[in-house]
């Protein structure tokens, strides 16, 4: 507590004013702000064991577990508190705290980790550990393998099983990414007022989700540390090999990540905020062989697109339940309310004469990947996800400053925080339901994908499985890349409720078209979930297409239980479709 | 009676010799499990023990945020010694292990003995 009166900080481009408020040299003590986190903290507590086995719910878990809404509502006014206090020590207590209700939550309330994604990234560590090596020509992730392989060596020298380690790794990240942004945000010369400031911004503002056990949020702490060691480059020359050292793991780990630190890098340099000024160019050498050394993963992909509003678009293109719609229009309205903020910001510094451009690039430079790639749809996210470190920075001392201002100024500085913290947790927690993954599934996925005869298609009727979830994932995608790809992709069955003869030809044809070669096809409960609550499938449709298939002799169910179905074709009781349109589709992008 | 406040002064103006006490004895730590699998030293290893050795590499004065560093080059370091060993299909982790934590070694006996002189000097009020 004895560095308040360091607040603000005169030489910094990202500090709003030199000036002090008048209330800046008051210290009281941290009492309210310790009872709210207190109670915060006991909320959430009390209301784990329920949101653990709470039902589905549209809207999500907040409106599914209201107390769950309450600890986080109170923890972000436990850090309103704590900054009205001036007790540093308090301000980082409730960032932890946080990160405890917001991050603690995902693996204390479920047995194995959310987002069916995760599984494909174990699959390729299971492949590393059992084989020694990379499979290169089998997908994009082996040619990207960084994280994958350090999870691999991990799990081998220590003995933590990798679903172990991706069912903790949101909590460990978070921690990682509030320390990373502090210390990035003491490097650009803000006070540690502000860098705690900062770190709760990027605590509560990311709803992305992109914490969970995958490449890119390995990539993007990397990428919060190099933005950091830029902040001083100009002052420490042998950062330099500090940054081109975590490049080159940031490299190996993602695709995209890399290409926007390289933009960053290359804008930081033309604005003079960077030394030596080689740096981006040494990256974009970097960057450019190994591109060119796994050409092979990347040249199925489109590589450039000048359609901004195309690649803008999100991989949503289905119009799901209005819970989803909920959540997508308050992530819209916390996602520009952020970036219009900056913008604000830094216009109202640069009317004082204040050197924004460093800031502004930090940014805004993610905007740039619009102008290139719509990444699977995902292009958008990512953008908000990648300018997230930048607004933290840039947004830091004004909330600070409001937080610590005048009552009208604190009253409303104080809402905009907590309701910003809800609206984040809303991003993050508002698809909740649909994402989880029950330990019985994890199992027969496991299961089906070791003991299905070979080759064979192990199918999903539509979104979301565990799938390629073991090393086995790279002999059948070796025999055929899409022999995985969700059923009602293949089919083009997207919104079909399978009360028609119709929608069930298409899908038989597709399996008719595969000859003699057997086909698995996997439904389950959340599935129907999922696929409702995004509009992939009409409620229902999944119910008819499995009562079809029961009363079908072609099929027989190798498992039914109440959480899954899954199918097997018998082989010879299909006859090849007389017209031939429905080869199965372009194969599923794993890019990720 | 005066060490605790004494150790915490040095941790406090050289982190970088406390840094490098953790990576050591992070370490040793790992030694564990080349007998023994699962044991939990070895994450203290993991996380700071390359880091250390890097951060005790590039010297210079402890800057403010520093320590954020070490499980970052840490996590590094591990992600490309394991890329590198299963694209060269040279996948034997233990034997990583032991190079990684022969490296440390020797980066920590290059650049950190001056440092612990002077903090142990520091320490036992010698120097002032």
């Amino acid at each position: 507590m004895t560095d308040v009166a360091a607040l603000g900080s005169p030489t910094s481009e990202l500090s709003v004013n030199a000036s002090r408020s008048k209330h800046t040299e008051i210290r009281r003590r941290p009492i309210a702000a310790i009872v709210a986190l207190t109670v915060s903290l006991l909320v959430w507590a009390a209301f784990l064991p329920t949101m653990r086995f709470s039902g589905y719910n549209e809207f999500g878990l907040l409106l599914g577990v209201p107390g769950f809404a309450l600890s986080i509502a109170l923890a972000g006014l436990a850090f309103v508190l704590a900054v009205r206090a001036r007790s540093l020590k308090a301000a980082w207590a409730c960032v932890g705290g946080l990160i405890v209700i917001l991050r603690l939550t995902m693996p204390l309330i479920t047995s194995v980790p959310p987002f069916s994604w995760t599984y494909k990234h174990l699959g390729v560590v299971d492949w590393i550990q059992s084989s020694g090596q990379l499979a290169r020509d089998v997908d994009i992730y082996n040619g990207w393998p960084g994280l994958f392989a350090s999870s691999a060596w991990f799990s081998d020298v220590t003995g933590v099983a990798p679903i172990t380690l991706a069912k903790w790794w949101t909590p460990v990240l978070h921690v990682l990414l509030v320390g990373t942004i502090a210390a990035a945000a003491r490097w650009w010369g803000l006070n540690q007022w502000q860098a705690v400031t900062a770190a709760f911004l990027l605590e509560i503002l990311n709803w992305v989700s992109q914490d969970y056990y995958s490449p890119q949020s390995a990539a993007f702490l990397l990428a919060i540390a190099m933005i950091g060691l830029a902040g001083r480059s100009r002052d420490r020359g042998r950062d330099t090999w500090a940054i081109l050292l975590l490049f080159a793991g940031q490299l190996v780990t993602h695709q995209l990540t890399p290409v926007w630190t390289v933009v960053l890098f290359g804008g930081l340099m033309l604005v003079g905020r960077l030394r030596p000024r080689r740096l981006p160019f040494i990256m974009g050498l970097m960057l450019t062989a190994w591109i060119a050394y796994n050409w092979s993963s990347v040249n199925d992909f489109t590589l450039f697109s000048g359609d901004v509003l195309s690649n803008a678009r999100s991989n949503v293109p289905t119009k799901g339940v209005f819970g989803q719609f909920v959540t997508s229009r308050v992530v819209r309205v916390l996602s520009v309310g952020v970036w219009l903020s900056t913008a604000a910001t830094l216009v109202v510094r640069w009317r004082r004469g204040v050197n924004v451009l460093a800031p502004a690039v930090i940014a805004f430079s993610p905007f740039l990947i619009l102008g290139g790639q719509s990444y699977g749809g995902e292009a958008i996210f990512r953008v908000f996800l990648y300018a997230l470190p930048g607004c933290s920075l840039v947004l830091a001392p004004v909330v600070l400053r409001a937080l610590q201002g005048r009552l009208p100024m604190r009253v409303a500085g104080g809402m905009l925080a907590v309701g910003a913290a809800l609206a984040g947790a809303q991003g993050a927690y508002g698809g909740w339901y649909p994402n989880v993954l029950t330990t019985e599934q994890v199992t027969v996925a496991r299961e089906l994908l070791n003991r299905a005869e070979f080759p064979s298609y192990i199918t999903v009727v539509a979104p979301v499985w565990p799938e390629r979830i073991g090393a086995r994932y790279v002999q059948f995608a070796r025999n055929g890349f899409d022999y995985d790809q969700p059923m009602v992709y293949a089919a083009q069955l997207v919104g079909s409720t399978f009360e028609s003869e119709a929608d069930y030809k298409k899908f038989s044809d597709i399996v008719a078209s595969r000859g003699t070669v057997p086909t698995y096809i996997v439904m389950s409960r959340q599935m129907k979930l999922y696929d409702e609550y995004f509009g992939i499938l009409p409620k229902g449709a999944l119910d008819n297409l499995r009562l079809r298939m029961l009363g079908d002799s072609r099929w027989t169910p190798i498992y039914d239980t109440p959480d899954y179905t899954i199918f097997l074709s018998n082989p010879g009781a299909w006859t090849a479709p007389s017209a031939g349109p429905l080869a199965p589709a372009s194969p599923a992008s794993p890019k990720d | 009676m005066r060490l605790v406040p004494e150790l915490r002064r040095w941790a406090q103006e050289d982190r970088l010799a406390l840094g490098a006490l953790i990576g050591i004895a992070g370490g040793l730590l790992a030694l564990i499990p080349l007998t023994a699998l699962s044991t939990p030293g070895l994450l203290l290893f993991v996380a700071l023990a390359p880091g250390c050795a890097l951060l005790l590499a590039f010297g210079g004065p402890p800057g403010r945020g520093r320590w954020v560093l070490v499980p970052l080059f840490g996590g590094v370091v591990v992600t490309l010694a394991s890329t590198l060993a299963a694209g060269l299909s040279l996948w034997y982790p233990r034997v990583q292990l032991l190079l990684l934590l022969a490296g440390c070694t020797g980066v920590m006996a290059w650049a950190a003995p001056r440092r612990m002189q002077n903090a142990v000097i520091d320490l036992t009020g010698g120097g002032r």
